[in-house]
Parts: C-alpha cells; sequence; structure tokens
C-alpha cells in the first residue's frame, strides 16, 4: 500500500553532509511505491520542505533548497506545516546522522508531535551516542567492551598508551586521535573545541580490525553480511571514510569478512544479548573490535550511512524492502502515550498558596 | 604513528619512535597528516608546524629561519634526515645550516625565488602609491589585498599572515652553494605552484644534489606518489 512518507535529511551536525545522501538515497529508492517528500533541517536549524528527486549538487545552493520554509505547530492539531496547510505524513524516515537528528533531541520532538518515525526511540539513541554510558552499560551486562577512561586533568588514567582518544558525544570519525601519552591526550583536549562536552580514551590496538554488521528487528530479527573495512593508515580519517571515495557505500571493504567461525559466532551471540539491552529500532550497526581472538563491543551506530542497506546481501531481500521494513515497523508501534494518572487535583485543591511554601 | 605533544608543550607532532631518525615538515597550510602513508615507513617525528594542524599558533610572526632555529632546540638529536615539503623544504634548508643532518630531501620547496618586485601588478603598486600620499587609506589596500591576494594569503589571519609574507619574502638562492649536506630532489613534473625549472636551477647549486622528477604530477603528490617517495628515502 503506498504511504505518504517524510524523510528527514541534514540537521546542525557535522554529519550533516552525510545525511543528505543518505537521504536522497533513501527518498530515491522509497519513491518507487510511496508518495516521498523531504524535510531539510539546515545547518543552521531551521526546517524547509523539498522534493524528493534533488540531486547532492542542489544543496550547494542556498536559493533550491532554502524555498519553502516549514512552521511548526503545537496546540491544535500539531504537526508540519507549510503555508498554513498541515503537511500530513503517515510516518518519518530518520536519515539523519550524528548531532540532534541521532541524539534523542529529535526523537523527543517528534514524540511530542505525536507522529511516527523509525529509527532509535530517545532512549536507545541517547545511550548509544554518549561513549562512556554506553561503556558502562555493556560493561554492567558483562559485554566484552575496552575499558574507557574519561579525560580529566584531576584524574590520573589508568592504563598506559597509546591511546585512542574520542569525543564523547558523537559518532563520527571527527576528533578521533591516535595518540602516544596522556599529556599530550590533555593537550589536544584542552586546545579543541571538539571536546568541550568531555572526551574519552582506551588502549590502541595497533593490530586490532573493525567488524560491522547491521541488525534489524523487524518483522523478525536479521543480521546482515559481516563488512570488515580496509583502512590504510592509523585510523579512519575522516575524509578517509566519506569523501575520497563518494561516501560510504564507496569505501573499500570485504564483504563478507573472512572471519573464522569461532568469531563469527560469538560475534552473533553478542549482538543477540546487546539487542536484549538495546533493542534496535531501524537498522543499527554494530561495530566490534577484532584483535587476535579477541573481540569487544565497540560502538553502535543507530542511524548508520546509507542506512547500511549495502551490508544486507546474504538475505533475498531488495533495498526498498529492506527500508520498507523498517517504515512498517515504525507505523505499527504505538505512539508514545505519557500518563496523567495521579494527578487528579487533590493536591492543587488542599495545598494553601504558593507564598506560604516558600516559608 | 601516534599523535605527541613535544617539550614546548604546545607543538604537536605524529611519531613512531622515542629515537627517531626522519623528520618530515609540511608545506604551507597543511599538517603531518600529508606524510602519514609515507612516515609510518621510518623511525620517524612528522611535526604539525607552529600554526599549522593541532599545534598552537607562534606568539609572533616568525620567518623560515625562526622556524629553524625553533624546531631544532625541539626534535630529538637522533634525527639525521630532514624531510621538507614546499615551505617544510624551506625551513629544512635553514636546519640544514644549524645543526649537521646527513640528507636533506626537499620536495617542491620555493628555493628560489623569481622577480619578487615583479610580482606585484601595476594596479596594486598604484594602490601603494596613493596611499602613500595619503590618498586613499590602509583600509582600502587591506581590502584590495583580500580580493587580490594569493589563497594562502586570503586564508592566513594575524600573526599567520604575517608569517607568510616573511616566509615568501625569503629568499634561499644566496645560501643554496652554501649547504654542506647531500640533497635529493623530488619535484612534480607539472608543479604549478613551484614549477619544476626552479628545482633544477636549485639543483646546478647545491654542492652534491641531484633530482627525481615525478611524470604527471604537480606540486601535492605525497599521497598520490607515496609509494615512489617511501622508494627514494629507503634509498638514501
Amino acid at each position: 500500500m503506498s504511504k505518504n512518507i517524510a524523510v528527514i535529511i541534514g540537521g546542525p551536525s557535522s554529519e550533516h553532509d552525510i545525511s543528505i545522501l543518505t537521504g536522497l538515497q533513501s527518498a530515491r529508492i522509497l519513491s518507487k511505491d510511496n508518495k516521498v517528500s523531504i524535510l531539510y533541517w539546515s545547518k543552521d536549524n531551521k526546517w524547509y520542505l523539498l522534493d524528493s528527486i534533488l540531486e547532492s549538487k542542489d544543496f550547494l545552493e542556498d536559493k533550491k533548497v532554502l524555498k519553502k520554509p516549514i512552521e511548526l505547530r503545537f496546540n491544535s492539531d500539531s504537526g508540519f506545516y507549510f503555508k498554513k496547510k498541515k503537511l500530513d505524513f503517515d510516518v518519518f524516515l530518520n536519515s539523519c546522522h550524528g548531532g540532534p537528528g541521532e541524539d534523542g533531541s529529535l526523537q523527543s520532538l517528534l514524540n511530542i508531535l505525536k507522529v511516527k518515525y523509525t529509527g532509535p526511540n530517545v532512549i536507545s539513541a541517547q545511550i548509544c551516542m554518549d561513549k562512556y554510558v554506553f561503556y558502562t552499560t555493556m560493561k554492567e551486562n558483562g559485554l566484552p567492551v575496552l575499558h574507557k577512561d574519561l579525560v580529566n586533568r584531576e584524574v590520573d588514567v589508568s592504563f598506559k598508551g597509546p591511546y585512542i582518544l574520542k569525543p564523547r558525544f558523537g559518532g563520527s570519525s571527527i576528533g578521533v586521535e591516535v595518540v602516544s601519552d596522556y599529556e599530550s591526550v590533555l593537550k589536544i583536549v584542552e586546545s579543541s573545541d571538539l571536546y568541550t562536552e568531555g572526551a574519552v580514551v582506551e588502549k590502541y590496538l595497533e593490530n586490532s580490525e573493525d567488524i560491522l554488521i547491521g541488525v534489524k528487528n523487524y518483522p523478525s530479527l536479521s543480521l546482515s553480511e559481516i563488512e570488515k573495512p580496509i583502512k590504510n593508515e592509523t585510523l579512519f580519517s575522516y575524509s578517509e571514510k566519506y569523501l575520497e571515495n563518494g561516501g560510504l557505500e564507496g569505501s573499500q571493504r570485504e564483504l563478507p569478512a573472512n572471519l573464522n567461525n569461532e568469531i563469527t559466532k560469538k560475534i552473533i551471540s553478542y549482538v543477540e544479548k546487546i539487542n536484549s539491552i538495546i533493542p534496535t529500532r531501524g537498522i543499527f550497526r554494530y561495530d566490534f573490535l577484532v584483535d587476535g581472538n579477541d573481540i569487544y563491543i565497540n560502538e553502535i551506530n543507530t542511524i548508520p550511512g546509507s542506512h547500511a542497506l549495502y551490508l544486507w546481501q546474504n538475505i533475498d531481500k531488495s533495498k526498498y524492502e529492506l527500508l520498507n521494513d523498517i517504515i512498517d515497523e515504525a507505523l505499527s508501534d504505538d505512539l508514545t502515550i505519557w500518563t496523567t494518572t495521579g494527578s487528579d487535583g487533590l493536591a492543587l485543591k488542599s495545598a494553601k498558596d504558593i507564598q506560604s511554601k516558600l516559608g | 604513528m601516534a599523535l605527541k605533544v613535544l617539550n614546548d608543550g604546545k607543538t604537536f607532532a605524529e611519531v613512531n619512535s622515542d629515537n627517531p631518525t626522519v623528520c618530515f615538515l609540511h608545506g604551507w597550510g597543511r599538517s603531518s597528516n600529508d606524510f602519514n602513508l609515507i612516515s609510518s615507513k621510518f623511525d620517524s617525528i612528522s611535526i604539525d608546524l607552529p600554526g599549522f594542524g593541532k599545534s598552537q599558533e607562534p606568539e609572533n610572526s616568525m620567518n623560515p629561519k625562526e622556524y629553524a632555529d625553533y624546531l631544532t632546540q625541539l626534535i630529538p638529536d637522533t634525527v639525521e634526515v630532514l624531510v621538507g615539503h614546499s615551505f617544510g623544504g624551506k625551513i629544512a634548508v635553514h636546519m640544514s645550516f644549524i645543526k649537521k643532518y646527513k640528507n636533506l630531501v626537499l620536495i617542491g620547496a620555493p628555493l628560489i625565488r623569481k622577480n619578487p618586485k615583479n610580482n606585484q601588478n601595476f594596479q596594486f603598486k598604484l594602490y601603494k602609491f596613493l596611499n602613500n600620499l595619503n590618498l586613499i587609506s590602509e583600509k582600502s589596500i587591506e581590502r584590495y589585498k583580500n580580493k587580490y591576494g594569493s589563497e594562502d594569503y586570503k586564508n592566513a589571519h594575524g600573526i599567520m599572515r604575517d608569517t607568510l609574507v616573511k616566509t615568501v619574502n625569503d629568499d634561499l638562492s644566496q645560501l643554496l652553494e652554501f649547504v654542506n649536506t647531500k640533497v635529493h630532489l623530488i619535484w612534480g613534473e607539472n608543479d604549478n605552484v613551484i614549477p619544476l625549472a626552479i628545482g633544477k636551477e636549485a639543483n646546478t647549486k647545491f654542492k652534491e644534489s641531484r633530482i627525481t622528477v615525478i611524470k604527471n604530477e604537480g606540486h601535492n603528490m605525497l599521497r598520490s606518489r607515496s609509494e615512489e617517495i617511501i622508494r627514494i628515502l629507503k634509498e638514501i
């Protein structure tokens, strides 16, 4: 059945541009059998309505994308409006990467607007965006995770370098550095504004490899092929990851990754356990580190580049069907409901005047 | 390679050894990252020059000789080979006068300044003339520079803009014959920033030097031709 879908792209995030690529691809795929519009969230935090047939280059010219500003309304018939007319969408596909589109902020807004959307809910988005909270959650549940310290000049680091330094929040490789010693870590953190919200360090494992796997839960748990990206230098630089090969999908990779059965089995069992703690909604991409026979869960990307559609080469489903699954998942979920039970006015009636409470 | 803050507490470098033998110096507006594919193949230190990459800006503008003085203090004594690209090459030449190194490798470096006086066009000379007569303001001169200056000039601000001017004005041509270090020049055949002719002319001035021309390459080839540059460095 044809649906009326809005794809949300952009957002004030360092991955704004990559989100445009993910969103335009998704809009094109979904247009096959649906009415698709694009809601463009600009770098300066404004919202615009766009057609689904745009090209990425169109976003280099403001006049092509900033023509139709959207307004938000809350009290009567809440939602998105263009020229006083409500935009009636059945569902929103969230194609934002990083920043407020992936950290729970957008999810909160959509909850308050009482609309249905794909991808992580508020809590999963927040946990996965905060590398320290994610680490402690994994550790508490007995999952293998590399020890992390919060970077703080007042407290000594608990292990020896070299370190990988990462901003505490944010999922891209911006601000991720291999650093030889802790004094250098402190100097970098103090001299850059990439770490103002905090930073974490973990041990740098020189010979470790990244292993990625896509996960979706609708209509039933499905794991993608396992991918091993190929890296040239110490770490993926931002340009290497995104810019030099026309987006994440164009990077060099081993797919499926050549792994022994033991490791593959372990990865699958970890995915299942993590999925029971932080349930995947939409398509998540789990990033593992494999160091010899040791496996560590590194992070979960709740809205991965290209929605990680290219990873599912192992099952007989097209990209359209994969996206359609996560759309159906969003439609099948109930809207967030908040209860007011317990606030029946009794407390207000029995209260004395406010001034008397200030005592 | 891992980032490390050096002894001054404000200059960073990519290092992979406590006793590096090769030191890499990047070009104007670039960073140690330029050498990533090359530096990891040697016991090396690849500097983020003051004012670039992660390193803090110097407190006052510096000419290449002052960069050389500063870096000589900062890098380990174990360094035997200096590899400088463009601006970094200029610094490397100055460093070779302060301390003895085994080899200098200079890639697309502005070793000879061509026609410095004719660089300014007529309109700019006129502006300067009128400015001297107090007929137009410093601001107009500044606007002109911002509009017609080189990309590097437009992108540089404050201390780094003054540093750039000092760098461009620093002419090494009279010094090259006094360099007592073996020099290996590497040039992109189609370098349109520092033309090959400059490399060839410089090659005739050094006491002991040779030049390798890399076909079909321009000024920036540290990534695209990393294999060849590694091979040349390994031969040294």
